[in-house]
């Protein structure tokens, strides 16, 4: 018999497994620098991009509050702990969720478990990219704030480097409790992780909703709403939360206090080191039986009757042929058991209606037509920015999804470009009800002037037609074969391409309604028995016409595309 | 530190290597796997052949450690695989119907992966992996990344990794699919050569002509129960209608039964 090896302690696995991984990220940079120069350099443009912006954006802020006089707020860490609070519960969730489908998925973690590995050294490696790939946003932020809070103080050398120890001892907390948390689904709730995640960020939506509707009972002036609303959530401020370790160590290095900075520093790193410890060993201990008791999940129960998705489909769809009505189905069942889609479209618009619900207890008046139109606008901005987010994330990849089946419906007596046109459909009627409907609410709930309402729907429904439009016909007209992997689909050039059109065309809607309102607001801030002057209305056609061309354009680009492709 | 050696260093052929004693597995409202008692020597090919969804893969998982049964118990190379399943693993090679590669490795780098966490000295590997490859003729995309991959060549490179450790106990799910008849000639010898060397090969497949040429013994699974258990000729013996082994699988599949005396034994708990 041949002998293998003897059991090796975990560190020569942990030695292994990142050598591994660091030929892994050589062979991607190499591949990218080689094959996609160009798209390689766009990314870290936008990237460094997307840093300065933000730098400024923060400057920003951070100038108003000191010229509202809240400098006490700032030094009372009152803004550093809400931040370090939220990012701590947003860090958690994406843990967990990159956590469960790497150590409890099927493909590496199945390899790595054949295989005589230590379970702690997978464990340690899993937790750390984990952690890596569900922090990087946070670094992003955590620089550009680090730089703008030295902008508006004073500050010494010694805060540059204790900012970025406080950042990096807090990321590793709530990321091992995401890891705890994305364990024991796989060991209590493995049936029914998606079940779990919706109930916990439920039950979170309404304690926010809950919340936010009792701070904002008061329409006071905002530097005093300000006092108020950090008087009534000072419950956070905890001194066992770890982001209050965090603010505390970060205000005392703003405040040059060294000492009792690196106090809660090492409060923070103490806790952070035994988390991480007992996260590993815990976690490592029972990886086997969790992974077992996770792939129960896999298995779905028969689904005998789907008439929810087919009365959806007689309702929504049915003028359409026999043919296409089918596809359409098909495309509505897939939807509707994607629980990744239309989740994250559920939470994004159902924060959307919760807010527009609180429009009126905002600590604003109103009543007064101009802030009514401003608060229109910026709604209008808002839902066509989630919308071109969505399209481009859900809607894009969908043809390259089907080139799997293509053949299939090679064989159905369909033209290709009838396909793009159902999809073109499906896309533009979920980007309706979704977009139109949180539209319709909060112009009924701002009680907007028509003039106001019209143009917030035409507007609505034309950023609708041209994102679909966009979404489809790219997708048409750089498809990536063979891919199944949607994320995958929408991270390549044609999606990053579609994206960027897709801002593009929202910030020339936008930029179009922005002029449009500023005439109202100097001839008629009501808009009662305002009319639009021919300027005004070759700019609202333009506006709705900007969106037909767009759509149309990309629509027939993928469709010449997509009728050539060979499969 | 302890040695996973020695328990297989006395190994010999007919040697237990791979024991299932009365194991059950349930996902959800199906029972996977009920009951099933299994015993695989070494020095043998064992064919494992079923229908779509009769629990072939979750026995496999469960012999390479992957899967937890719900009742019984699990030992291979001499070692529980729940108790002391990474001792085992020493041994074991596992090639899945869909074989996972990184995609940003090249197929050379992730063999030496798996040979480094088998813990295969390097020249030893490259002796090996450089007969691998000749033999399944993998010197043209050997140095590509996986990610541009065919699946037979995916198929080749999981099969490569798994033998580097020269493995004792070969765990193999449908390893034909997708690959071409010299390829599938190749591995057909590699099972025969690990056999004769005293190791164990646990296949599964649909193919039941290579299950008739390669295979020592068979077994069918249907609905999670072993319904038919012994080398070609018993099995032929046994059944009702003595034909090939494709009419004995119709057969047994559609509610017949045909296990040696030895094997209802074990499986009714009756001496």
């Amino acid at each position: 018999m041949n002998a293998s090896r003897a059991i090796e302690p975990a560190q020569s696995d942990l030695a292994l497994l990142v050598r591994c991984r660091g030929v892994q990220l050589r062979n991607l940079i190499d591949q990218q620098l080689r094959d996609a120069p160009l798209r390689t350099l766009s990314v870290i443009g936008l990237l460094i991009l997307i840093w300065v912006a933000l730098y400024f954006l923060l400057n920003h802020v951070l100038g108003h509050v000191r010229t509202w006089g809240l400098v006490g707020v700032v030094a009372d860490q009152h803004v550093f702990v809400h931040l370090f609070l939220v990012l701590a519960i947003m860090l958690l969730f994406s843990n967990a969720i990159l956590t469960f489908s790497s150590l409890f998925g099927r493909d590496e973690a199945q390899y790595l478990l054949s295989m005589p590995v230590h379970a702690r050294a997978v464990v340690a490696v899993k937790c750390t990219e984990g952690m890596l790939l569900s922090s990087w946003s946070f670094l992003l932020l955590g620089v550009p704030l680090m730089l703008a809070v030295a902008a508006n103080t004073t500050v010494e050398w010694y805060y540059y480097p204790l900012f970025l120890a406080h950042f990096l001892s807090f990321i590793a907390i709530p990321a091992c409790v995401g890891v705890l948390a994305a364990w024991a689904v796989a060991m209590w709730a493995p049936r029914r992780p998606l079940a779990v995640a919706i109930a916990l960020c439920t039950l979170l939506l309404i304690g926010a909703v809950y919340w936010v509707t009792g701070i904002s009972q008061n329409a006071l002036e905002s530097e005093e709403w300000i006092r108020q609303v950090f008087r009534q959530i000072g419950v956070v401020k905890q001194p066992l939360l770890p982001s209050t370790w965090t603010a505390k160590g970060i205000g005392a290095a703003i405040g040059r206090r060294v000492d009792e900075s690196l106090f809660y520093l090492l409060v923070a790193i103490g806790n952070a080191t035994f988390l991480c410890w007992a996260t590993v060993n815990l976690v490592a201990r029972c990886w086997p039986e969790a992974y077992s008791r996770a792939q129960q999940g896999r298995y779905h129960p028969v689904i005998r009757r789907p008439w929810f998705t087919t009365s959806i489909c007689w309702l929504l769809f049915f003028y359409l042929p026999a043919t296409l009505w089918q596809l359409m189905l098909k495309d509505i069942k897939a939807f509707a058991r994607d629980a990744r889609q239309w989740s994250q479209m559920l939470i994004m618009f159902g924060l959307l209606v919760i807010y527009v619900l609180n429009l009126k207890r905002l600590p604003v008046d109103t009543n007064n037509p101009t802030t009514k139109g401003l608060i229109a606008f910026l709604n209008l901005t808002t839902v066509s920015l989630i919308l071109g987010t969505f399209t481009s994330r859900f809607v894009y990849p969908l043809l390259s999804l089907e080139s799997q089946q293509l053949w299939l419906l090679e064989m159905l007596p369909i033209r290709r470009t009838t396909l793009l046109l159902v999809k073109f459909l499906f896309a533009l009627t979920i980007s309706v009800l979704s977009a139109g409907g949180v539209s319709l609410l909060a112009a009924h709930v701002l009680d907007l002037p028509p003039v106001w309402a019209r143009l917030n729907m035409a507007v609505c429904l034309a950023v609708c037609i041209g994102l679909s439009g966009l979404a489809i016909g790219l997708g048409g007209r750089f498809p990536v074969l063979g891919e199944r992997n949607p994320a995958r689909i929408a991270a390549g050039v044609g999606g990053t391409f579609n994206l960027i059109a897709s801002m593009l065309f929202v910030s020339i809607e936008m930029g179009g309604v922005a002029y449009l309102g500023t005439r109202i607001f100097e001839q008629d801030p009501g808009g009662v028995f305002f009319e639009f002057t021919p300027a005004m209305d070759r700019v609202y056609f333009g506006l709705l016409a900007l969106a037909l061309v767009a759509a149309g354009g990309a629509m027939t680009i993928g469709a010449r595309h997509l009728a050539r492709l060979e499969v | 530190m302890t040695t996973a050696s020695a328990p297989l260093a006395a190994a010999e052929r007919h040697d237990p290597m791979l024991v299932l004693q009365d194991v059950s597995k349930r996902f959800g409202q199906k029972q996977a796997v009920e009951r099933l008692s299994l015993t695989l020597y070494a020095g043998e090919v064992f064919a494992f052949l079923g229908p779509n969804g009769a629990g072939k893969t979750t026995t496999m998982k469960m012999s390479t450690g992957l899967l937890r049964s719900d009742t019984g118990s699990v030992w291979a190379c001499g070692h529980s695989m729940h108790v002391h399943g990474r001792d085992a693993k020493q041994y074991i090679a596992y090639v899945p119907d869909q074989p996972f590669l990184y995609d940003k490795l090249t197929g050379r780098e992730f063999i030496n992966f798996a040979r480094d966490m088998y813990g295969v000295p390097p020249e030893t590997g490259r002796q090996r992996l450089d007969t691998l490859a000749e033999r399944l003729d993998m010197g043209s995309f050997l140095d590509q990344l996986t990610e541009s991959y065919s699946h037979g060549m995916k198929q080749k490179v999981a099969l490569a990794a798994a033998m580097i450790h020269n493995p004792r106990l070969v765990v193999v799910d449908e390893p034909i699919v997708g690959l071409d008849p010299r390829t599938i000639r190749v591995i057909k010898d590699i099972f025969r050569e690990i056999a004769a060397d005293g190791g164990t090969v646990f296949m599964s497949t649909h193919t039941l002509d290579i299950a008739e040429a390669v295979a020592d013994r068979i077994g069918i699974l249907n609905d999670g129960r072993l319904v038919a258990l012994g080398t070609l000729d018993e099995l032929k013996n046994q059944a009702t209608n003595s034909g090939r082994l494709e009419d004995i699988f119709l057969s047994v599949t559609s509610g017949g039964s045909v296990l040696n005396s030895a094997e209802k034994s074990v499986r009714d708990g009756t001496p």
